[in-house]
């Protein structure tokens, strides 16, 4: 089977809504960029701390209108609130530990790999530095994670 | 300076010998040597030295049962012996102690406190020979009027002891004449007169028992007493007689107190011993200082004893003290300069000692600011000792009398004096803990740095090359048909060169991992490690026809994962670094003075001797980067995993004739 067969058979009626929390404009654009240059029919929203991810995942404050993502994209260093706490928030909720989260982060660390496995991540990434790198990384991620993954439907 | 004595030291270990005899020579002893028990107990046997040091631990026999050994043989078993122990080993100082050993002195030694044990053991020595030879006397002395009284029919007018007969009323029937200045009273004031009325004090006394048991249970008895009237020892015989008894007598006085000041003396040096464990047994500086004021407060029953450490500025405080109830305490209270001024601080550090007996007496020239301080704490007398650390004034330890004037002995003043010097060391080897912790606390902060450092690596500094690369790559990727040929050769030495920079950021990494990341320290076959390194070269081990060889390799105590990459980065150097012959590596270790000396020798293209050291500095390459390509890590890790294994690493290699890098690994651990 090809790709394209994948998403013609799977392709799913409504939007796939991602949630990108990241605090690096230039991440944020090169995500948008690499997303767009896609085939998946999707909406990204774009946070730039923890905070702000989790009001905007509990539909507080500025967010009260906030669509609930199908997919989280989380970066581990962010101000204000660490990534770290926000993946931790997530799995602890009933209401949205079902959401997955792919931790997309520059650490290598294997500390920060191990944690984040152990607060339920359901996969870490470590971006590559290499453009095409990255691309392929984006295209796995829609192909594995919004084509051939079955999600749950809230 | 006369000689001291002749010491014997010890010890197996050739620098402990070397530092002994060094510090005991300068001070004028005569030192003999001895490396192991047996000759030890020959040369003990022969030479009857002063003085032992003895090391406890040493092959053969060891130093407890070399000291049995001399116990047992009567020629050499009176000479003090103190044990030579390692610092920790408190289990081995009290059954050295139990032993019957006077002393012992701790590795490593201080050239100050073996001195001051060894002079005074000898010292004692010295008081205990003079006793025995005095005893001996006396009892020739004895003997030969012994023998004159067997003799000589007027005897008892002749003999040196004194004589007198009481009769059954107790009265004087005869006195000699060497009865008279014994007794300090003329005979034909006695002669017919009552003794217990003569000497009424003596009622109440031993005298008084000892006679009537001779005259009621008709026995001789012998006994040495003190007539306190007189202030005179006896060593007195009293016999049964026909009418009375006749009591043979005379005065022990100067070989009584002889032995009594040596009792005193020996028993002080035992309380200095146990003194002397106690407080070197705490390094913390506190407990030190109190431990030392209680225990020189209850030897000396003095009614204050304060430790007064005298500050930079010539000011000072009491930092410990001791001080019985009612008496004020001088602790905490600062002091202003003129209570020890420059000039006495100077008396105090040459080794002065302040004896006053009584404070109020004008000819001490107690200084008017002193007198003032000595009536607020109600101080009688007072001895004070300097606390010297390497020669230099720390402070002084201070014993002082309040209830009453007070003569110091010489003897305590010595004690004193030596319990200072002992509170010295113990101050220094505080100081030495307090250092070194220090240290290990800033060793930590800087490993947690360079952790903190390598986080640092692994994160935020690949966030701008990450942005620097992709955003050159997305702007090729979009605008390729709108950039000239010029445009993509600039994109491609930018990505290029952020490329080059992460790999120099991950090698930065690896460098200082080899510190940080480390394992713990196993036994490790070197082959085995060998073999991994190949095993993990083995693409370019085959791409450039190499072989590799090796003698048998030894085991040793390192980190596994770094010594296979200790030999991994040597022989992908060898490799790198090819003449046009096919590569040939040996490897071969040989025990060389308590190391493991590997050599990694190849035929490649040699360096010249000026860039030996360079070779080894991080990114220091010394070919251009077309040629031999990399950062120049791997022989800087190679540098940084040997000092880790406390060895060194050095090239040896001449242009054209190969290259062969020598490190070396301790053979124990």
């Amino acid at each position: 089977m090809t790709e394209s067969s994948i998403l013609s058979t799977e392709c799913p009626e409504r939007l796939i809504e991602i949630l990108l929390v990241e605090d690096n404009p230039g991440d944020v654009r090169l995500t948008q960029e690499v997303l767009r240059e896609g085939n998946i029919f999707n909406h990204l929203s774009v946070v730039e701390d923890g905070v702000q991810a989790l009001e905007f995942l509990q539909q507080q404050g500025n967010y009260s209108h906030s669509p609930r993502p199908d997919l989280i994209l989380l970066d581990l260093n962010l101000p204000r609130k660490d990534g770290r706490e926000v993946l931790a928030e997530i799995k602890f909720s009933t209401h949205l530990k079902r959401i997955p989260v792919i931790v997309l982060t520059t650490s290598q660390s294997k500390e920060d790999v191990l944690r984040a496995y152990n607060f339920h991540a359901n996969c870490y990434i470590t971006k590559p530095i290499d453009l095409e790198q990255f691309i392929k990384v984006v295209r796995s991620i829609e192909l594995f994670w919004l084509t051939i993954v079955k999600l749950p439907a809230e | 300076m006369a000689d001291q004595g002749v010491v014997l030291i010890v010890d197996d270990t050739l620098t402990n010998l070397e530092v002994l005899f060094d510090s005991l020579i300068n001070a004028d002893f005569k030192i003999l040597v001895a490396e192991d028990g047996e000759s030890a107990i020959d040369t003990a046997n022969y030479a009857l030295p002063d003085l032992i040091l003895l090391d406890i631990l040493m092959p053969d026999i060891d130093g407890f049962e070399t000291f049995r050994r001399l116990k047992a043989n009567h020629a050499t078993a009176d000479i003090p012996v103190i044990f030579m122990t390692a610092l920790s080993e408190t289990v081995d100082k009290v059954k050295g102690f139990a032993l019957g050993a006077v002393d012992y002195i701790t590795k490593p030694f201080q050239q100050e406190e073996v001195l001051a044990r060894v002079q005074t053991h000898l010292r004692l020595r010295q008081l205990t020979k003079q006793l025995q030879e005095q005893m001996a006397r006396e009892q020739a002395i004895r003997a030969e009027a012994e023998a004159e009284r067997s003799r000589a029919t007027n005897i008892l007018e002749s003999i040196t002891d004194g004589f007198f007969a009481l009769d059954q009323e107790w009265r004087f029937t005869y006195l000699n004449p060497q009865a008279e200045p014994l007794l300090q009273r003329k005979r034909e004031d006695l002669l017919g007169k009552n003794i217990w009325d003569e000497f009424p004090e003596a009622i109440h006394s031993p005298f008084y028992q000892k006679y009537h048991r001779v005259a009621t249970q008709q026995i001789s008895v012998e006994f040495e007493e003190f007539y306190p009237p007189l202030n005179v020892w006896f060593a007195v015989h009293a016999y049964p007689a026909k009418n009375g008894i006749s009591v043979y007598f005379q005065d022990i006085t100067t070989r009584r107190m002889a032995q009594e000041e040596l009792q005193r003396q020996y028993q002080r040096s035992q309380l200095f011993a146990e003194v002397t464990l106690e407080i070197r047994q705490s390094l913390n500086l506190d407990e030190i200082l109190q431990t030392a004021v209680t225990e020189v407060q209850r030897i000396l029953q003095a009614d204050r004893v304060l430790i007064y450490q005298l500050w930079a500025d010539g000011s000072g405080s009491g930092v410990a003290e001791e001080v019985l109830p009612g008496w004020s305490p001088v602790l905490g209270r600062k002091f202003p300069e003129e209570v020890f001024p420059i000039e006495y601080r100077e008396q105090y550090r040459q080794g002065r000692v302040c004896n006053i007996p009584d404070v109020t007496d004008q000819k001490e020239h107690v200084p008017s600011c002193l007198i003032e301080f000595v009536q607020q704490f109600q101080v009688k007398a007072k001895l004070v000792v300097p606390i010297l650390i390497k020669s230099e004034l720390w402070g002084l330890l201070i014993a002082h009398q309040c209830g009453a004037p007070r003569s110091w002995t010489s003897f305590e003043a010595e004690l004193l004096q030596q319990l200072a010097d002992q509170i010295g060391i113990a101050i220094t080897q505080g100081q030495l803990l307090d250092q070194e912790t220090r240290q290990r606390q800033e060793l930590g902060r800087s490993n947690a740095d360079l952790q903190q450092f390598a986080y640092i690596a692994s994160h935020d500094l690949q966030e701008p090359l990450r942005m620097i690369t992709s955003y050159l790559q997305l702007l090729e990727r979009r605008y390729k048909d709108r950039l000239d040929e010029n445009a993509s050769e600039f994109i491609g030495y930018a990505v290029e060169g952020a490329a080059r920079m992460k790999t120099l950021i991950n090698d930065l990494l690896a460098y200082s991992r080899v510190g940080t990341h480390g394992k713990a320290f196993e036994h490790i076959d070197c082959t085995a490690s060998v073999k991994q390194a190949i095993a993990n070269l083995k693409l370019s081990i085959a791409e450039n026809q190499a072989t590799i060889t090796w003698d048998e390799l030894p085991e040793v105590v390192a980190d596994s994962t770094q010594l296979t990459q200790l030999f991994q980065n040597l022989i992908s150097n060898a490799i790198k670094f090819r003449s046009v012959v096919p590569p040939t590596i040996h490897i071969s270790a040989i025990s060389q003075a308590e190391n493991w000396l590997f050599r990694v020798q190849d035929n490649g293209i040699g360096i010249e001797a000026q860039y030996a050291d360079r070779v080894f500095v991080i990114f220091q390459r010394l070919h251009n980067r077309a040629e031999y390509p990399g950062t120049g890590i791997g022989l800087a890790i190679c540098k940084k995993i040997i000092e880790r294994h406390d060895g060194t690493i050095w090239i040896e290699s001449e242009p054209g004739k190969g290259s062969t890098f020598c490190f070396t690994i301790p053979e124990q651990a």
